[in-house]
């Protein structure tokens, strides 16, 4: 009995650890703006960067790629730097914080033009969680 | 004595030996998978797509089309968060308009067309995405979003 034991939790574990991956990328202090009607995410480029722009953006004018941050002068570069090593049409999400004001979004799209991506995408949760 | 008796007849009906453990380990690990293949993870983020004219397509094109539709997403009047703060839109510079009275306007698009989205810098993202929602809403997928100085 207790190898098998064993085994169930460690299923139980890893599916307990799988779902909450889902959650962690909710950020309470930057939500994200509400679409109700948005469609759902299928089929995405595996190439895609997801910017996150939050309240930090405000203060420090930094965003986050992946959880790093980035300076906002040098977000250009690093999307070029992408385009060069991974082929142009690489899509951009912009996850940007509901109570921001449209410049700092607009300070991602220029250096996304900037670097000739023009994939751009709006990130936004379908229900509040 | 009566006690010992009560205790033979428990540990005959209740025994642990007695319960067949092996198809009832089956039966569970016949639910575990059945749980695991239809476990669907139902998604609750979304990705708008826009579209970011460029500066210089913007010049080639002198002479707009006849029927454009240009949404002003404006900063809000009043802080979100405070009561009676509203979005405000306006429509090729008319007066301005809450989300219901935009969506009034948007209802009666067709997906032929295209819209366009001007923010003002000081407008709020949420307002910005509220607008795109619409779109969506409504069928509407030719949306360039554009800002202000």
């Amino acid at each position: 009995m207790t190898p098998m034991i064993d085994i169930v939790f460690q299923i139980i574990i890893f599916f307990v650890f799988t779902v909450d991956m889902d959650k962690a990328k909710f950020d309470k202090e930057n939500p994200l703006p509400l679409a109700p009607n948005g469609m759902e995410v299928t089929d995405q480029d595996p190439r895609t960067i997801h910017i996150d722009v939050n309240k930090q953006t405000e203060t420090r004018n930094i965003v986050f790629i992946g959880g790093s941050p980035v300076a906002m002068n040098r977000l250009a570069g690093i999307l070029n730097a992408s385009r060069l090593r991974h082929g142009g049409g690489i899509p951009i999400v912009i996850r940007g914080s509901e109570q921001l004001e449209h410049r700092y979004i607009k300070a991602v799209m220029d250096a996304a033009s900037e670097a000739k991506l023009t994939q751009i995408e709006i990130a936004a949760i379908k229900e509040k969680v | 004595m009566g006690m010992g008796k009560h205790k033979r007849t428990r540990k005959r009906s209740g025994d642990p030996e007695d319960v067949p453990m092996t198809p009832m380990i089956d039966i569970v690990f016949q639910l575990l998978v059945y749980f695991i293949f239809t476990f669907d993870p139902v998604s609750v983020f979304t990705q708008m797509e826009i579209v970011r004219p460029s500066s210089d397509s913007a010049a080639k094109s002198d002479d707009p089309p006849p029927e454009m539709y240009e949404f002003m997403v404006q900063p809000r009047l009043i802080p979100l968060g405070v009561d009676g703060s509203q979005a405000s839109y306006s429509l090729n510079g008319q007066k301005s308009i809450n989300l219901e009275g935009l969506e009034q306007l948007i209802s009666r698009i067709t997906p032929e067309e295209t819209i366009t989205m001007l923010c003002d810098t000081r407008s709020l993202h949420n307002d910005l995405v509220a607008a795109l929602n619409l779109c969506t809403k409504h069928g509407l997928s030719r949306i360039n979003v554009l800002s202000t100085k």
